[in-house]
């Protein structure tokens, strides 16, 4: 099975293509948000470096959020582009998923930043899902039941360092190399949801900003 | 830190404009509000020319915002015809913040809670027919910033 997958959440973007769970080749791009221009030339490429024709593609994968409003809309567009043009299926992988499943360890919060101490979080346990909201850095230390040696990965925590480390004195962070989501992660993680048939036709395949709902907003009286 | 100017002309306002515009870093954020019809629009003119910006500049108020490509990248904002500040995510505003353009937004008054905490505020005010009070204040970089500026 081939996978194809896109990444444009955040600053970086990247394109992967994975056969039979081995990540073949990756192309990460931090360059200042110039998805629209760079993305297509990146699958191109990957493709091409992976012996790969495109027809060969059975599943398209893209990170639909949270992050870049105009940035995940890039990633769907093109894949549901791809995915129509071949009539293949497709998978939606969170952004904060991707970021946690970099790294191998027990205990993992991904933090995406969303300006004025506030990020996009997703806290992980033995690979699993426990809480995710968007807020105030304080509300999600407050909130969350982090263990003592967390490690904080993504952009979120780069920028947050030092409010975490007065919480979480002993917190470990995965630094500059885990600060963006990986396309190759995004293609192991719907490597593993094709496996179980979780797949998505392209006609359904939405972004999720994690944006506060209209209703939420009210209450909290904006 | 606050700096008043007095004007009393068109052109003594967009000459305020320029002489900012002529100092501004790539990044820097720019909060312009004020009195309808003080002169808001002709500020931005004058910033936007000393930004090297060749060209006629007008308010965005049906476009929301408006790009310019001078020595440095303009970002003109006008957010009168936002009606929910949660409007500015769905317009890609957040990228616009990514430090490579000067970001100039008029009734930023409007989206002020989603509005990063450090910017620089320009207020136009009515002080008679002709004569407008200007006052450019902020805090951290743009304290520094504006203590370096000669009016």
């Amino acid at each position: 099975m081939k996978i194809l997958a896109i990444e444009t959440s955040g600053k970086a973007c990247g394109a992967a293509v994975l056969e039979d769970g081995r990540l073949i080749c990756e192309i990460y791009l931090n360059d200042s948000f110039t998805h629209s221009k760079k993305l297509m030339p990146m699958v191109e490429q990957c493709l091409m470096n992976a012996g790969c024709g495109i027809e060969e593609i059975d599943v398209f994968a893209v990170t639909t959020g949270p992050g870049s409003f105009t940035g995940l809309r890039i990633g769907i567009c093109a894949v549901k582009g791809m995915a129509q043009a071949y009539n293949k299926p497709v998978c939606g992988i969170s952004s904060l998923e991707t970021l946690a499943k970099a790294a191998g360890a027990k205990n993992v919060m991904a933090l995406i930043d969303a300006r004025n101490d506030n990020a996009y979080a997703a806290y992980f346990e033995d690979g699993k899902c426990i809480c995710e909201k968007a807020a105030h850095i304080d509300e999600l230390l407050q909130e969350f039941p982090l263990a003592e040696e967390t490690l904080f990965l993504g952009d979120g925590a780069e920028v947050l360092r030092e409010k975490i480390r007065e919480k979480f004195p002993n917190a470990a962070f995965g630094g500059a190399m885990f600060a963006y989501p990986r396309a190759g992660v995004t293609a192991q993680i719907a490597y593993e949801k094709a496996m179980k048939n979780e797949l998505t036709s392209l006609y359904e395949l939405e972004a999720n900003y994690m944006r506060p709902s209209q209703a939420e907003r009210m209450k909290n009286g904006i | 830190m606050e700096i008043r100017l007095k004007s009393s002309s068109h052109e003594e306002t967009w000459e305020i404009g320029r002489k900012l515009g002529e100092k501004l870093k790539p990044g820097m954020l720019l909060c312009l509000s004020g009195d309808l019809g003080a002169g808001k629009t002709v500020i931005a003119q004058g910033i936007a020319k000393g930004l090297g910006v060749e060209g006629h500049v007008t308010s965005p108020t049906f476009n929301i915002v408006r790009e310019y490509h001078g020595r440095e990248k303009f970002c003109h904002f006008d957010v009168y015809r936002i009606s929910d500040p949660e409007e500015m995510f769905e317009i890609g505003f957040y990228e616009y913040l990514n430090g490579e353009a000067v970001c100039l937004i008029e009734w930023a008054e409007l989206i002020g809670e989603i509005l990063p905490k450090e910017h620089m505020n320009i207020e136009v005010r009515y002080t008679g027919d002709e004569e407008r009070e200007i006052t450019l204040s902020g805090e951290g970089i743009y304290e520094e910033f504006l203590s370096q500026i000669a009016f």
